[in-house]
C-alpha cells in the first residue's frame, strides 16, 4: 500500500489513478503534474503525493487540509515500451543462445517511473546492443526465471546445466548466461561441475551499473561474452566482466576461479589463485593467456546435475562457538566447509576448552560428515603441516582443500554428495581436479 | 534590426551557483586545486530508443558511442564520481543552503525532495546523467523587482556540477573529475524579461542575493547563467556557459537576429518550392579520384571516404549569414562536428575552396545529380563518422524547412552561439532510485528560516547607519568581501576605513602590481581591527598592505612601519643568554611551563618592538637545545 490510507481515500474519491494529471492548489501555489506511484518499499512520507511536473521533475507535495486536489482529463501511460520491429539476423554468423536469469543486466528501465522491466526477446536484446548483429546469430533469448542472484538456489543451477547441454546439442557455438553478479561465481562453479564433457564456451556475464545509464557496463560485457562464446577456441565455463574501470576489454575468468571482490566496481570479478585465462577486446580480438585450456570439440556434453542441500559453509573467528557444528550434525547435515584462518586453522588449543573446534570436528567426522577446510585469506593455499594446530586437524581427518575457493568448495561438495557415493570416495574426489578448481602452481603475479 | 522589432522575444534566465559544501552525493571536498594523477576511459552508450529509433538495423547506424577520458585525483574524487559506486544520500548541508535560498526568494519549498536523473550524453557526467532535484517552486510572492517591472522566479533546484572539459576532439573528449558533483543551486525565472538591459539588471540583483546568503563559492566560473530565449513564431533555446553578465544583452539580441534570419530563410525556401527530401548519401571517392585537394586525398589514403549529400533548392542558402560571422553553413558544420566527430564540412556555397577544381565540382554535381539551384555538402573522414555527420546535416537541413529547432547552444565570446545538443525534454528525466527521497520537516524549515539573510535593501540601510555613504554602501554590498567587512566591523574595526580599504586601496594596489591577493582574509580582518586602534593616519594603510603582501603579519607590518622593529640579532642574543642562565629552572619546570614564563620576561623587554609570534618562535628554538 504505497500511499497512506488517508491519501488513497482522497484519490479514490476524485477517481484519480497513477498516471492521471492532477491540479493541486496549496495556499496560493498551483502545482500541476502527473500522479506517480510511490516506491514499494518507501523511505519517504506516504501522505505525500508524488507528481511529475511538465518540466520532468518529480516533487512530493503533502496532501493536507490546506491543499485542494482536482483531477484533470489528461493522463500518461506508464511502463509501456514501444513494440519493436522484427530483426533480420545474419544466419551465417556463429549461432549462440542467451539465457537471461535476471539481475541488473537483464533489465531495462521505464524512464517515466524508473521502474524496471526485463529483456525477453532477441529483438529487445539486439536493440539494446545492436553490435551483436555483426558478431553472432542470436538463436534464442530465454528467460526461464528472473531472480536477483542472491535469490538463486541449487535448483536453478540444475535447471541451467540441463538447459545449457540442450542448447549446445541443438548446435550453438556457445552459450551466454546473463546473471546477477552477487552469486554469479557460484553458478559458474556449479555449471563447471554439472556440465560434463563440455565442448564449447559457456560464458556468464552481468552488470555492475543499471542499464538506464549511458555509462552502463552491460553492453561491453555482453559483447565481450558473445565474442568469447561464439569464437573463443576454449571449452569451459567462464565469467566475462570488465577487466578495469575503463571500457576497454573484458577479462575471462575460469568458472571455478572467479570471485566477486568488490560491491560496486565494474572490475569486481577477480581470478583467484590463477591468472585470468584471457581477455576480449571490443574490436573482437581474443587473447588467451594459457595453453592448458581444452579446445572446442564436436563431442557433445552431457549433464550430471545433482545437489545435496544438507551442507553448509561456516567461518571460524576469535570467539566463534563450535556448537554451530554440533547443530548441523544434529540436523543431519552431510558436509561442511569450514573457512578457517590463515593456512587453514580453526581454534584448537583454546584457553577456554568450550571454544575449541577440535572435539566438535572429531564428532562430525565420526558421524560420517565430510569436513573441509579452506582459508579466510581467499588468496593462497591452505597447508596443514606448518603449524601444530593444522597437523592436529589433519590427523583428526579434516580435508584441507589446497587452493580451492570456499564458495567453489561448497558447490563441489554439494554436487559430489548429491551422488550415491560413499564418504571415502567423496573425500577423494574433493581433492580431484574436475574443472580447474585445484591448482599446484601459484606464481607471483596471481596476487596483485 | 527592423525585423527584430516585429517579433516578440521572451527571455528567462537560469543561474547555476556553486555552493560552499562538500560534493552533493559523496564526501569528497569541493576542491579544485588538484591535478589528475590517474585516467580512465569510458564509452557512453546511447540507447537507440533514446534517439527515437525503433528499427534495430538503423539502430546500429545510430548507435554512437563516443570515447571519454576522465582524469582524477584521489584527494578530490572517489568511486562515486567515477560511477563505480552508488551515491550517498543527498548532502544535507547543501540542501539546507538551498532551502535558505528558497525562503530568501519567497519560494514554496516542496514537501518531499526527490532526486532525478537527467540524461546528459556529452560526457560531462561519468554516469551519463546529472543528478538534480527540484527543491522549491515560485509563488505570487517570489519575484525580483527591476526598473522595468517584476520578474517571477519559477523553480529552484539543487544539482550536481558537471565535469570540467580539458580537451575536445572529434570522437574523444577529456574531462577532469574534481569539479564533478560540487553542489549547485539552479534558479530559473519565468520568461518575464522584456529587454536585454533588464536581463543584466536582474542577473546582478540575483547574483547579489545569492552572495548575501554567504554559502556560495565566489570567483570566476562559480556562477553561470543560462539564457532561455523563446521567439514568437520561432522556438525556445537554452544558451549555456554565459560567463560574463555583460554579454547577456548581446546574446539575446543576436539570438533574435538568428531566429529571424532562419525564419526568413524558411520562407524563401518555401517560395522556391523546396520541400522535405530523402537522405541520399553518395560516396564520391570515385568521382574525386583525380582531385588535387590535399585534404580529400590524404583522408582517402588513410582509408576514409568522401561523401556528399544534395540539398535540393538550397543553393545560396548556406552562405546566408545568421549572426555576425556565422552562416547557415556554420550551423550545419556544428551538427556534423557534434554528431559525426568530423572536423567540419565543405559546401557548395563556399566553392571553389579546399583545392577542389572546377572539374572536381562538376564531377561532384554529376554524381549527386545536383543542378544549379541545389546546394551540396561534402564530408571526408572514416566511413562511419562521415556518414553520421551527413545524417546530422540532413536532419538539420530538413528542420530548416519547418522553422527553428529547439536546441541547447553554447555562448561564444562575441555573443554568438553554437549548437551543442538538442534541448532535453521532460522525457530525459527519470527518478534516481539509488537516493532516498528527503521529507522536508518543519524543523528543517525553521532552521532554514533562521539563517535567511536580510534583503539587499536592508543591508544597504545597515551599511549607511555604520557611516558609509550611499555610494560606498552600494559598492560594499556588491563586493565579494562584504562578509569580511561585516565581521571586521563587528569586532571593532572602523567601518569607513575598512570599506575604503576594501573598495579603493586593494584594487589600487592590485593595479600597481602588489600581490595583495596573497594576504589571507583572516589577516586582513586582523589588520582592520588593529589599524582602527593604532591611531595611525588612514594614509598609512597602503604601506601596511604592501608589507603584508610579502607574507608578514599585521603586527610585524606595523612594527616595520614604525621603524621600531627590533633587530633580530639583538633579540636572539637576549633569548640565548636568558635560556642559558635559566637552565635549571627550565629542566625543573619542563619546556611548556618554561616557555610561558620566559615569554613573559622577553615580551616585557621588547614589547612594541617584536611580535609575540617571533619571540615565541625564537624562544622555542633555544629551549629545544636545552633538552
Amino acid at each position: 500500500m504505497p500511499y497512506s490510507e488517508k491519501v488513497q481515500k482522497v484519490l479514490d474519491y476524485i477517481g484519480a489513478q497513477i498516471g492521471d494529471k492532477l491540479r493541486l492548489l496549496k495556499e496560493d501555489v498551483e502545482i500541476v503534474g502527473y500522479l506517480m506511484p510511490r516506491e514499494e518499499v518507501d523511505f519517504g512520507d506516504s501522505d505525500v503525493l508524488v507528481l511529475k511536473l511538465d518540466n520532468g521533475y518529480n516533487v512530493g507535495i503533502r496532501l493536507d487540509e490546506s491543499t485542494t486536489v482536482e483531477r484533470l482529463q489528461e493522463r500518461v501511460s506508464l511502463g509501456v515500451f514501444p513494440s519493436l520491429r522484427e530483426v533480420e539476423q545474419d544466419t551465417t554468423l556463429p549461432s549462440i543462445s542467451i539465457i537471461s536469469t535476471g539481475g541488473t543486466i537483464s533489465s531495462r528501465v521505464d524512464y517515466m517511473t524508473g521502474a524496471v522491466a526485463w529483456h525477453i526477446s532477441p529483438q529487445e536484446l539486439l536493440f539494446g546492443v545492436p553490435e551483436l548483429l555483426k558478431i553472432v546469430h542470436l538463436r534464442n533469448v530465454l528467460m526461464p526465471f528472473r531472480l536477483a542472484s542472491e535469490d538463486m538456489s541449487p535448483l536453478e543451477w540444475i535447471f541451467l546445466a540441463k538447459k545449457v547441454v540442450k542448447l549446445i546439442s541443438e548446435g550453438d557455438s556457445g552459450v551466454v548466461i546473463l546473471h546477477g553478479t552477487d552469486t554469479m561465481h557460484y553458478t559458474a562453479a556449479a555449471l563447471s561441475f554439472m556440465v560434463r564433457g563440455i565442448n564449447v564456451p559457456v560464458v556468464l556475464t552481468g552488470a555492475q551499473r543499471s542499464s538506464d545509464r549511458a555509462s552502463r557496463d552491460s553492453d561491453l560485457n555482453i559483447i565481450g561474452a558473445s565474442i568469447a562464446a561464439s569464437r573463443m577456441n576454449a571449452a569451459l565455463v567462464a565469467i566475462a566482466m570488465h577487466g578495469t574501470p575503463s571500457d576497454e576489454y573484458v577479462t575471462l575468468i575460469r568458472g571455478t576461479r572467479a570471485r566477486k571482490m568488490h560491491t560496486s566496481r565494474r572490475d569486481a570479478f577477480r581470478s583467484i589463485n590463477e591468472p585470468p585465462i584471457g581477455r576480449v577486446w571490443l574490436d573482437g580480438k581474443i587473447e588467451l593467456f594459457s595453453d592448458l585450456i581444452k579446445p572446442r570439440s564436436k563431442d557433445p556434453p552431457w549433464y550430471d546435475a545433482v545437489f545435496e542441500e544438507k551442507i553448509a559453509i561456516i567461518k571460524t573467528y576469535p570467539g566463534s562457538n563450535p556448537e554451530l557444528l554440533d547443530l548441523l550434525v544434529d540436523r543431519g547435515y552431510r558436509g561442511v566447509v569450514i573457512e578457517g584462518t590463515g593456512l587453514g586453522h580453526v581454534p584448537t588449543l583454546t584457553l577456554d576448552d568450550s571454544k575449541s573446534w577440535l572435539p566438535k570436528i572429531e564428532r562430525a567426522l565420526h558421524e560420517d560428515v565430510v569436513v573441509c577446510i579452506t582459508s579466510q585469506c581467499i588468496n593462497g593455499r591452505t597447508d596443514p603441516y606448518v603449524y601444530r594446530n593444522g597437523r592436529i586437524l589433519l590427523k583428526a581427518g579434516a580435508l584441507f582443500l589446497q587452493d580451492m575457493l570456499t564458495e567453489v568448495a561448497y558447490v563441489k561438495l554439494g554436487w559430489l554428495l548429491g551422488h550415491d557415493f560413499d564418504t571415502q570416495s567423496v573425500k577423494a574426489m574433493m581433492l580431484h581436479n574436475f574443472a580447474g578448481e585445484l591448482g599446484t602452481r601459484e606464481t607471483y603475479e596471481t596476487f596483485p | 534590426m527592423n525585423n527584430q522589432m516585429k517579433i516578440k522575444v521572451r527571455v528567462g534566465l537560469e543561474w547555476h551557483q556553486r555552493l560552499c559544501s562538500r560534493k552533493l552525493f559523496c564526501h569528497c571536498p569541493s576542491n579544485l586545486n588538484l591535478e589528475p594523477d590517474r585516467w580512465i576511459t569510458r564509452k557512453l552508450r546511447i540507447s537507440s530508443s533514446e534517439l527515437g529509433e525503433l528499427d534495430p538495423a538503423a539502430a546500429v547506424e545510430a548507435a554512437r558511442s563516443r570515447t571519454f577520458n576522465y582524469g582524477f585525483n584521489r584527494n578530490s574524487s572517489c568511486l562515486v564520481e567515477l560511477d563505480e559506486a552508488p551515491p550517498f544520500p543527498l548532502n544535507e548541508e547543501a540542501l539546507m543552503i538551498a532551502l535558505k535560498m528558497a525562503l530568501y526568494f519567497k519560494m514554496r519549498v516542496v514537501d518531499e525532495v526527490r532526486v532525478m536523473r537527467k540524461t546528459v550524453i556529452d560526457g560531462s557526467n561519468t554516469s551519463g546523467f546529472q543528478r538534480t532535484a527540484l527543491v522549491a517552486l515560485g509563488t505570487p510572492e517570489s519575484y525580483i523587482k527591476t526598473s522595468e517591472g517584476n520578474v517571477g522566479l519559477k523553480t529552484l533546484c539543487l544539482e550536481e556540477e558537471s565535469a570540467f572539459i580539458v580537451e575536445k576532439g572529434g570522437a574523444e573528449a577529456s574531462y577532469k573529475l574534481d569539479r564533478l558533483a560540487i553542489p549547485l543551486v539552479e534558479l530559473a525565472t519565468a520568461p518575464d524579461i522584456r529587454s536585454p538591459e533588464q536581463a543584466a539588471e536582474l542577473a546582478e540583483e540575483v547574483g547579489l542575493m545569492m552572495r548575501l546568503t554567504g554559502d556560495v563559492q565566489r570567483g570566476l566560473g562559480t556562477i553561470r547563467q543560462d539564457i532561455n530565449i523563446s521567439v514568437e513564431g520561432g522556438s525556445r533555446q537554452e544558451i549555456k556557459g554565459v560567463q560574463d553578465l555583460r554579454l547577456i544583452p548581446k546574446i539575446v539580441e543576436l539570438e533574435a537576429q538568428r531566429q529571424t534570419n532562419l525564419l526568413e530563410l524558411r520562407d524563401e525556401l518555401k517560395q522556391r518550392g523546396a520541400s522535405s527530401f530523402d537522405k541520399v548519401v553518395i560516396i564520391l571517392n570515385n568521382a574525386l579520384k583525380n582531385t588535387r585537394s590535399e585534404m580529400i586525398s590524404s583522408s582517402v589514403e588513410a582509408g576514409g571516404i568522401v561523401a556528399g549529400l544534395k540539398l535540393p533548392k538550397f543553393a545560396g542558402m548556406l552562405k546566408r549569414e545568421l549572426q555576425p560571422g556565422r552562416r547557415f553553413g556554420t550551423e550545419l558544420a556544428d551538427y556534423a562536428k557534434v554528431w559525426g566527430g568530423v572536423g567540419g564540412i565543405m559546401h557548395s556555397d563556399e566553392m571553389p575552396r579546399y583545392g577542389l577544381s572546377e572539374d572536381d565540382l562538376q564531377n561532384v554535381r554529376e554524381a549527386l545529380k545536383a543542378g544549379p539551384e541545389d546546394a551540396f555538402v561534402l564530408v571526408t573522414g572514416p566511413k562511419d563518422r562521415a556518414e553520421r555527420a551527413l545524417a546530422a546535416v540532413y536532419e538539420r537541413t530538413v528542420s530548416a524547412l519547418l522553422g527553428v529547432p529547439s536546441e541547447t547552444r553554447r555562448a561564444n565570446d562575441d555573443g554568438t552561439t553554437s549548437y551543442m545538443r538538442p534541448l532535453p525534454g521532460p522525457s530525459r528525466m527519470y527518478p534516481e532510485t539509488d537516493v532516498p527521497p528527503v521529507v522536508i520537516t518543519s524543523k528543517m524549515l525553521s532552521e532554514a528560516r533562521r539563517r535567511v539573510p536580510p534583503l539587499p535593501s536592508h543591508k544597504l540601510e545597515q551599511y549607511k547607519s555604520m557611516g558609509l555613504t550611499e555610494h560606498m554602501a552600494a559598492q560594499m554590498l556588491r563586493s565579494p568581501m562584504f562578509q569580511l567587512f561585516e565581521e571586521a566591523v563587528f569586532e571593532g574595526a572602523d567601518a569607513v576605513m575598512t570599506a575604503s580599504t576594501i573598495l579603493n586601496s586593494l584594487p589600487f594596489l592590485r593595479r600597481e602590481g602588489v600581490s595583495v591577493d596573497n594576504i589571507p582574509e583572516d589577516k586582513l580582518k586582523e589588520l582592520f581591527i588593529r589599524f582602527s586602534r593604532s591611531g595611525l593616519p588612514r594614509e598609512a594603510i597602503d604601506d601596511v598592505l604592501k608589507i603584508m603582501a610579502s607574507g608578514k603579519s599585521p603586527e610585524e607590518a606595523f612594527l616595520e612601519l614604525s621603524g621600531r622593529a627590533v633587530d633580530e640579532v639583538e633579540l636572539r642574543t637576549f633569548v640565548k643568554d636568558l635560556v642559558e642562565s635559566k637552565r635549571d629552572f627550565i629542566r625543573s619546570r619542563g619546556l611548556e611551563q618554561a616557555h610561558k614564563a620566559l615569554m613573559g620576561v622577553t615580551m616585557s623587554r621588547f614589547r612594541g618592538r617584536a611580535s609575540g609570534n617571533l619571540v615565541s618562535k625564537i624562544l622555542w628554538e633555544y629551549l629545544k637545545e636545552v633538552e
